[in-house]
């Protein structure tokens, strides 16, 4: 059987947090099947808390041209592809984690990226919770039937 | 190149932590300008500071920076158990020694492994270097994450820890806890073994320069929470005469401000921590430096590398003796009186020398704040070996390798421009 877990990564402040949320919103669902953990910014340490389990969903703020709110889902990590020069470990990100994890071998056999869109300088609490409440559905639905996502 | 006129610059240095910048001007083949410009805007910390209470101090003061707020709380909490005239109790101690321990394994692997690396192996980034060398890159990860451990111990989250209060920590850990983490830290030695050996035989040049080491000594711990500040050219001062001998001042181009010692600049840092406590490493240390052939002091800044992964295995080694030692205790605090005065605080941050003073009101509130962070202290010493450096690399290569060679220079130091804004794009003219 899959070992499956929803990783929730983000900063606990400010709109960054949305994560965390997903993750206490699915706590509350004891039909999910899967391993339920959220980290406070891990860097690329990240790698190693996926290392345990065939099929990840990571949960994070994304910063787009998007309205706030807006749900994005990638599972094809060539999308993260940057310049591969790196400012600092300060900026060292999800992507930069994720492309690490490539070079490395070291990434779950099944790895989805769930975004929700935030705003750095205005907020919408209101839509940001609709957004987290309807991604918890979708997350649910695919746990129940991740053979067909791949 | 004689007569060859050049300017080049590097508009932002990769691989350092924040932005800065370094403009040069060659003119006849010589260096006639060299700016390292640090442009991020000051972050005012000293100022938010005013009216905090004693504990809001330790809290904010650790949002100063991601990779060191560890260092910036032990040098505020010494600063504040100063003024209000607070022992430490030898349960605190040990803990705080600790707590450091895992800052130091965490920047340095950090550093090491992310940063540093992919210089010595030539690679753009460590996600480059990950598809040829995954061992070396996993490595750096685990004694990363070890270090977060010990960070997460004592300041219950690994970013911006919330455990240290004055007096000590909010509470102790369980025994349980550190049985854990000290099983996991035994498992993994023979890494910090291995990465010492590894640092030593990495391809560098073998160049040595002329700089004073300052740091911290203690006469029988290898320095990190406590100590007088030395240098190898006889200063021997308390921390509370800092700012009698370490002078900043402003530089136009800049907005972190430089330090001077008597004039002249100065290193601070796991280099300089080494070259003046080597015979404070324990036997087991000392072994390993022997097996690879490795001699503290050096004058090759290039050997700041090893510096750090020997620093690395002393952590381990002094966080395995201090859990094995540990007992819990119900009192993890000492209660504090808040009073008027004045205190300092200096430790060693993994990037180096962290002087803090603060001045305390009647109401037992901050009335005034200062920081003095190691890489504001270290920017006149990187100039200087830019200087050097460049020049004996030669300065009629191609603006790519003067541009590679320059942020090897400064990436050597570990600089952290976040803590010290108060790093590189760099511009080139050749005139």
């Amino acid at each position: 059987m899959s070992k499956i877990a929803v990783i929730g990564v983000g900063s606990p402040f400010a709109d960054d947090h949305i994560a965390y949320d997903v993750i206490q919103l699915l706590r509350q669902e004891p039909s999910v099947s899967a391993s339920l953990q959220y980290y406070d910014r891990p860097g690329w340490y990240l790698l190693e808390y996926m290392q345990e389990f065939d099929i990840v969903h990571l949960v994070d703020a994304i910063i787009s041209d998007k309205p706030i709110g807006t749900l994005h889902r990638y599972n094809d990590i060539d999308y993260f592809k940057t310049q591969e020069t790196l400012l600092s470990s300060h900026s060292f990100g999800l992507a930069e984690t994720l492309l690490l994890g490539q070079s490395l071998n070291q990434l779950p056999a099944q790895l989805v990226i769930h975004g929700i869109e935030i705003a750095v300088d205005n907020s919408d609490k209101k839509r940001l919770k609709e957004s987290c409440v309807a991604l918890v559905g979708k997350i649910k639905q695919e746990i129940k039937r991740p053979v067909d996502l791949f | 190149m004689s007569g060859i006129q050049k300017d080049l610059t590097i508009p932002i240095i990769a691989r350092v932590e924040g932005e800065g910048a370094l403009h040069l001007k060659i003119h006849e083949g010589k260096i006639s300008q060299l700016e390292l410009s640090i442009y991020e805007p000051p972050r005012l910390f000293e100022k938010f500071l005013e009216g905090r209470a004693p504990n809001e101090v330790i809290d904010a003061v650790a949002r100063i920076c991601g990779i060191c707020p560890v260092a910036y709380q032990m040098s505020a909490v010494q600063a504040i158990e100063h003024i209000f005239e607070m022992p430490v109790s030898p349960w605190v101690h040990e803990m705080r020694r600790l707590f450091y321990c895992g800052e130091w394994m965490e920047s340095h692997a950090l550093h090491i492994h992310m940063l540093a690396a992919p210089d010595f192996l030539r690679y753009p980034s460590v996600i480059a270097m990950a598809k040829d060398h995954p061992d070396i890159v996993k490595r750096g990860m685990h004694l990363h994450g070890l270090g977060l451990m010990l960070m997460t111990l004592l300041g219950k989250r690994s970013v911006h820890p919330v455990g240290a209060c004055v007096g000590g920590f909010y509470a102790a850990p369980k025994i349980s806890a550190v049985q854990e983490v000290l099983a996991q830290f035994k498992k993994s030695l023979p890494l910090a073994q291995e990465l010492v050996l590894w640092s030593a035989s990495l391809p560098m040049a073998k160049v040595t320069q002329e700089f004073t080491s300052v740091c911290l000594r203690h006469p029988h711990e290898y320095p990190m929470n406590e100590g007088r500040i030395v240098s190898d050219r006889g200063l021997d001062i308390d921390i509370s005469e800092f700012d009698n001998y370490l002078k900043e001042s402003q530089v136009p181009y800049s907005t972190a401000l430089q330090c001077h010692l008597q004039g002249k600049s100065y290193l601070v840092g796991p280099l300089a921590r080494l070259n003046l406590n080597h015979h404070l490493l324990p036997a087991e240390v000392h072994d390993i430096l022997k097996k690879g052939n490795i001699t503290f002091p050096t004058q090759n800044m290039f050997h700041s590398v090893i510096a750090r992964s020997v620093e690395i295995y002393y952590a381990m080694l002094e966080a395995i003796r201090i859990m094995e030692n540990y007992v819990y205790t119900t009192t993890p605090c000492t209660p504090m009186t808040p009073r008027a005065g004045v205190g300092f605080g200096c430790t060693e941050a993994p990037r180096g020398l962290l002087w803090h003073r603060y001045e305390f009101n009647d109401e037992g509130l901050v009335a005034s704040s200062r920081i003095v962070p190691p890489t504001s202290q270290n920017q006149a010493r990187i100039e200087e070996d830019l200087w050097h450096s460049l020049m004996a690399f030669g300065l009629d290569h191609s603006d790519d390798d003067l541009r590679f060679h320059s942020e090897m220079v400064i990436r050597n130091y570990d600089p952290c421009i976040s803590c010290s804004t108060h790093f590189l794009q760099l511009k080139v003219e050749r005139s």
